[in-house]
């Protein structure tokens, strides 16, 4: 199975890191999807010493809905580009594109809530819960706080 | 050495720069703030705006004092240090709402990590004596990458 992983940068990214090591990942392929420093830059560098990594425009997509459709677009190219059958994403704004994309082409997508949100719910979560197939809290107080769908496996602490 | 840091964040943070500037005098310890956004520059430590990699000041460090962002996490999974964290609160204008207290009452509950809400509590005997280390739990780390290994092996259908 090849796994697009979608993240913003920073601590995002980071949970990301931690939960998809090279064991966990095993014999599937991953692409990791994640934002620039720059403004645009869309270079390839390897995540996990393999793996490519897409860089998209930084997270700055706010309420901007022409931004959102023009990363969701980029976003469904790059899907089918790489043969993506899995998309997972953790967040922030730059998963709402991701997860729509991904329910647009019928790949399915699960999308982990981030780990500092332990009793509030965040909006980007809150508009993933609708078009993802799995919606994973990473806090027991967390469940209920969205919806039924909402499930605990665990988390990064 | 005593290290700061308030992220890339973009709300100023003056509030915990100015107090580590005021008791600066009275710990003899070195302290370096990676002060970001905030333009508050402190007068009695050394301080910088952004680095591209902070590594080398968490390695260095003692003491760490941080704003309460998930980029800790890295930090705290890898680094046996003690930490403090100073969430960023939303009535003062440091961010655009309070999950970063959240985070931090989080990790003082289950780990025991100082978190200071009232910028008064951090004092010089605090940092002198400081030295909790978060001894973190991989159970739930375990879980759920087990999940995800489940899923990608197709043995959890989606």
């Amino acid at each position: 199975m090849k796994v697009g992983l979608v993240s913003s940068k920073g601590g995002h990214l980071g949970q990301i890191k931690i939960i998809f090591t090279k064991e966990v990942i095993g014999k599937n392929e991953a692409v990791l999807i994640t934002e620039s420093e720059k403004k645009i830059k869309k270079e390839e560098k390897s995540f996990l010493g393999k793996f490519r990594t897409y860089y998209f425009k930084k997270d700055n997509l706010s309420f901007n809905p022409i931004e959102y459709l023009i990363a969701t677009i980029n976003l469904i190219r790059l899907y089918r580009k790489e043969n993506i059958s899995l998309i997972v994403t953790n967040g922030a704004q730059i998963s709402i594109p991701a997860v729509i994309g991904a329910k647009l082409i019928g790949i399915k997508s699960i999308f982990i809530d981030t780990i500092i949100r332990v009793k509030t719910p965040n909006w980007s979560a809150r508009f993933c819960y609708y078009f993802s197939d799995v919606f994973i809290v990473q806090h027991k107080s967390m469940m209920g706080k969205y919806g039924k769908k909402a499930i605990y496996r665990g988390g990064v602490l | 050495m005593i290290f700061v840091t308030i992220g890339t964040h973009p709300d100023q943070f003056d509030r915990l720069l100015r107090r580590i500037d005021e008791i600066a005098p009275k710990i003899k310890e070195k302290i370096i703030i990676q002060r970001g956004f905030t333009k508050y520059i402190p007068k009695n430590v050394e301080s910088f705006t952004f680095a591209d990699n902070l590594e080398p000041y968490f390695n260095e460090a003692r003491l760490v004092i941080s704003h309460s962002a998930t980029s800790l996490l890295e930090f705290v999974l890898k680094n046996k240090k003690p930490i403090i964290t100073v969430p960023r609160q939303k009535k003062f204008k440091e961010h655009i709402n309070d999950h970063q207290v959240e985070f931090a009452l989080f990790l003082k509950e289950k780990y025991g990590v100082e978190a200071i809400l009232d910028i008064n509590k951090i004092t010089p005997e605090l940092l002198k004596n400081y030295n909790h280390i978060m001894k973190v739990k991989k159970d739930n780390l375990i879980k759920l990458q087990s999940y995800f290994r489940e899923v990608l092996n197709g043995k959890i259908k989606i």
